[in-house]
């Protein structure tokens, strides 16, 4: 399972959560291959989160690799990680982006990457880009123990994370039972932050930092789909069109893989979303899915050196 | 506040320290009657003044009837609590219903009926059954009615069986209070037990297979028919382990209080027969309709047939089959709202009159003449109906009912194949556990505590919900009725 928030070298993570998949970290600490010598040529730098991560499928599965397997020359650098949201990638690409020298980055968006600009620790990140804080408070004695622990064990570690979902389970009971905030109202809070109009203002700005570092940009963009309503389309229509509305405002590619799930789906009938151990049709993508998304960014990849 | 949540924990383990601190019987009374209230008003406090309304009500009638002379007045003073409790249910739980039926024929008039948004009151099936139940044992001259008030309080609102049973009778409420109830070590381990048994039935089993349920109800077009029929398997499953949980818990509060319940549920789906399922499932509800519902209607249907074999079947055969049909009926009625339970509780009595017919038809001594295969091809047929009910116990409309069916019968390899990997485990796992319990007697296992490496199997049984039971609360399914 995964251990805090930068991963060890040549680690051995075993993930079951959803989907399956054993995959070990690069002398980098990244959950991809090495980086090639002699250098590919074209190196593509990955940034995104659980969904480039893509620890619920094989290594080779996800669509970072897949779109290697389709075009030739390319190496795409995946430096995906769950959890990390757009407010971190500029702050990478701007500490590591010069060591690996990419030839074009690619920004991989999905459904849930609008609400994580409003996290309380992504707020505190942005504060802290525009004044620097000073140094970080001493960690306590407990507080390394405890790190150390979650460090060292699995078990504890997942014990801890469920015991912590528990707890915001029982938070969001007692707020409903006190507030009234209904269950129903959960899809559009889910959306909400789409109509927030501080948030284009703070994509555009990290875009700009983004675009600063890269010599040639493209957004993936990995949408929720809703696969049982009554007709197929977007999880969330009001973030595709947000997203849409972003790409078209600061002229960049978005590449958005809508129309080959359609079209997937439809010669299948099996969603791309979702697994075995979870449930179809939602979370994270599945192996089919990675598929038609890696092969659509060779395409976008190929268009984009062209 | 339902017994799987933090708030529960919580509530209960001040409920027991205060207890604890309590010596005399009567404020240990007066504390539990509050801490019922307490934790009925926290679904909303409006329905506490009903509850009281009904406690009220109820022990005035049982006086008026306990005091009135045999004959009519007694016969008034019953009929007045029973329409004033049924009323009350009638009110709350389907006046929407009739509403909404009843709008057709008043538009083809040009009228439009108000619907007011009536919210149900939690439990209220249960209460006003209990209260029922209550005033005509006294009539019957079964049971003296209660003279403290307070008592019949706590029986109304004692909270482990207040929101969805088993449904308690006087009789076997009433005399326990009789006796001091002070904590014990040995209930309160008992108790513990049984708890336990019911918070692993729902959070590992019942929640679980409602991961798979859900979404394959919610479009069960979109999806194979293997899909479907595991789905409808998973909701059998899901169904008798959220209600049998829930019951298992309630006994376990209870019996950690110092009281004891009866039993609800005996390993149902190993029935060979629907009528040996309804002697298995939910039996404090079946007892209940079997003694104050289906009895005297048998009773008035048989006074009404003057033949001794109408069309060749015996007298007795008809009166159970007219007021079978009739007690399923209204037994379906009352688990909600809605045609879609009226239908599966006709399609239970249906099925009930029919095998009462074939039996008489046969002979009881034709039973059992097939030895093993003949066994097996029963409870495989019996279960084979409770699977198809189910599904329209389950589904929202008929419509949706009649996809579900259409896909499971259909064996084209189209649709969403998923075969969710949990959800095969805890059926695996629920069939192994029937199977073990059959072997024992209808035993279930048990955790007994006082054995050695029952901790160590406790703290296992801890970390596995902890890790493996689906995040986020699911309502208990028999709360919405």
């Amino acid at each position: 399972m995964r251990y805090t928030y930068v991963l060890p070298p040549h680690a051995r993570i075993v993930y079951s959560t959803e989907g399956w998949s054993v995959r070990h970290t690069s002398l980098m600490g990244l959950l991809d291959d090495e980086l090639r010598v002699p250098r590919a040529r074209v190196r593509a730098v990955l940034l995104g989160d659980s969904f480039a991560e893509a620890l619920q499928v094989t290594q080779d599965a996800d669509f970072g690799s897949v779109a290697e397997q389709r075009m030739p020359g390319l190496e795409v650098v995946n430096v995906g990680y769950s959890g990390r949201s757009p407010v971190e990638y500029a702050d990478w690409l701007e500490e590591y982006g010069p060591r690996l020298a990419p030839d074009i980055v690619i920004v991989e968006l999905n459904d849930s990457d609008l609400g994580d600009f409003f996290t309380p620790a992504a707020q505190a990140r942005l504060a802290a880009a525009a004044a620097p804080p000073a140094g970080a408070p001493p960690e306590g004695r407990l507080a390394r123990l405890s790190r150390r622990v979650l460090r060292n064990s699995s078990l504890v570690t997942v014990a801890w994370r469920r015991m912590k979902l528990l707890a915001t389970d029982e938070r969001a009971q007692l707020a409903k039972r006190f507030h009234g905030a209904g269950a129903s109202a959960a899809g559009a809070a889910f959306a909400a932050p789409a109509a927030d109009p501080r948030l284009p203002v703070l994509l555009d700005a990290l875009h700009r930092r983004i675009a600063a570092h890269s010599p040639r940009l493209v957004y993936l963009y990995i949408p929720g789909v809703d696969y049982f309503g009554p007709r197929f389309d977007y999880g969330h229509p009001q973030i595709a069109a947000f997203y849409h509305a972003f790409a078209a405002r600061n002229r960049v590619t978005l590449v958005d893989p809508l129309d080959e799930i359609r079209a997937e789906f439809a010669r299948t009938g099996q969603p791309l979303h979702g697994f075995s151990n979870s449930v179809m049709g939602s979370g994270h993508m599945n192996a089919a899915g990675h598929r038609v998304v890696g092969e659509r960014l060779a395409r976008a990849i190929a268009e984009a050196m062209r | 506040m339902i017994f799987s949540s933090a708030q529960f924990f919580v509530f209960f383990a001040l409920l027991l320290g205060a207890l604890a601190c309590t010596k005399w019987e009567g404020a240990r009374r007066n504390l539990l009657i509050a801490a019922s209230y307490l934790f009925y008003a926290w679904w909303d406090w409006r329905s506490c003044f009903l509850l009281f309304g009904v406690t009220l009500v109820g022990f005035r009638v049982a006086h008026g009837i306990a005091g009135a002379p045999a004959g009519r007045a007694r016969r008034r003073w019953l009929l007045l609590g029973i329409a004033t409790n049924l009323g009350v249910l009638a009110f709350f739980k389907y006046t929407d219903f009739l509403l909404a039926n009843a709008q057709p024929l008043f538009r083809i008039a040009g009228l439009e009926l108000p619907r007011p948004e009536i919210v149900l009151p939690v439990g209220i099936s249960f209460f006003t059954f209990q209260c029922i139940s209550y005033l005509i044992d006294i009539y019957r001259g079964l049971l003296p009615a209660h003279r403290s008030f307070r008592d019949y309080m706590l029986f109304v609102a004692f909270f482990p069986q207040l929101l969805a049973g088993p449904i308690v009778r006087g009789a076997q409420f009433l005399p326990q209070l009789k006796r001091e109830h002070p904590l014990r070590a040995g209930d309160l381990r008992v108790g513990l037990e049984r708890f336990l048994r019911g918070f692993t039935k729902k959070m590992l089993f019942a929640d679980t297979l409602a991961v798979w349920v859900g979404p394959v109800f919610a479009h069960p077009v979109a999806y194979s028919p293997l899909t479907c029929w595991l789905a409808v398997l998973a909701y059998a499953g899901q169904v008798y382990y959220d209600f049998s949980g829930y019951t298992d818990m309630a006994i376990g509060v209870a019996r950690m209080l110092g009281f004891e319940y009866p039993e609800n549920f005996r390993h149902p789906y190993s029935a060979r027969s629907i009528a040996e399922f309804w002697q298995r499932w939910h039996i404090t509800l079946s007892t209940w309709l079997r003694d104050y519902l289906f009895l005297p209607l048998a009773y008035t249907v048989s006074r009404r047939i003057v033949a001794d074999r109408p069309l060749g079947v015996r007298a007795e055969t008809w009166s159970y089959a007219a007021a079978i049909l009739l007690t399923m009926f209204l037994g379906g009625l009352w688990h909600g709202a809605s045609w879609t339970f009226v239908v599966w509780g006709a399609l239970h009595g249906l099925a009930l009159a029919i095998h009462r017919l074939v039996r008489d038809a046969r002979g009881r001594r034709a039973q059992g003449r097939y030895g093993r295969p003949g066994r097996f091809a029963s409870w495989a047929l019996t279960f084979l109906f409770l699977l198809v009910t189910w599904v329209i116990f389950r589904v929202p409309d008929f419509p949706t009912a009649w996809e579900m069916l259409k896909r499971m019968v259909s064996f084209g390899a189209g649709g969403v194949r998923w075969y969710y990997v949990q959800g095969l485990v805890a059926l695996g796992a629920g069939v192994l556990l029937h199977l073990w319990s059959l072997r024992h007697e209808d035993r279930s296992p048990a955790l007994d505590l006082r054995r050695p490496l029952a901790w160590p199997a406790l703290a296992a049984l801890l970390l596995a919900l902890l890790l493996f039971a689906p995040a986020g609360t699911n309502p208990f399914i028999y709360l919405r009725f």
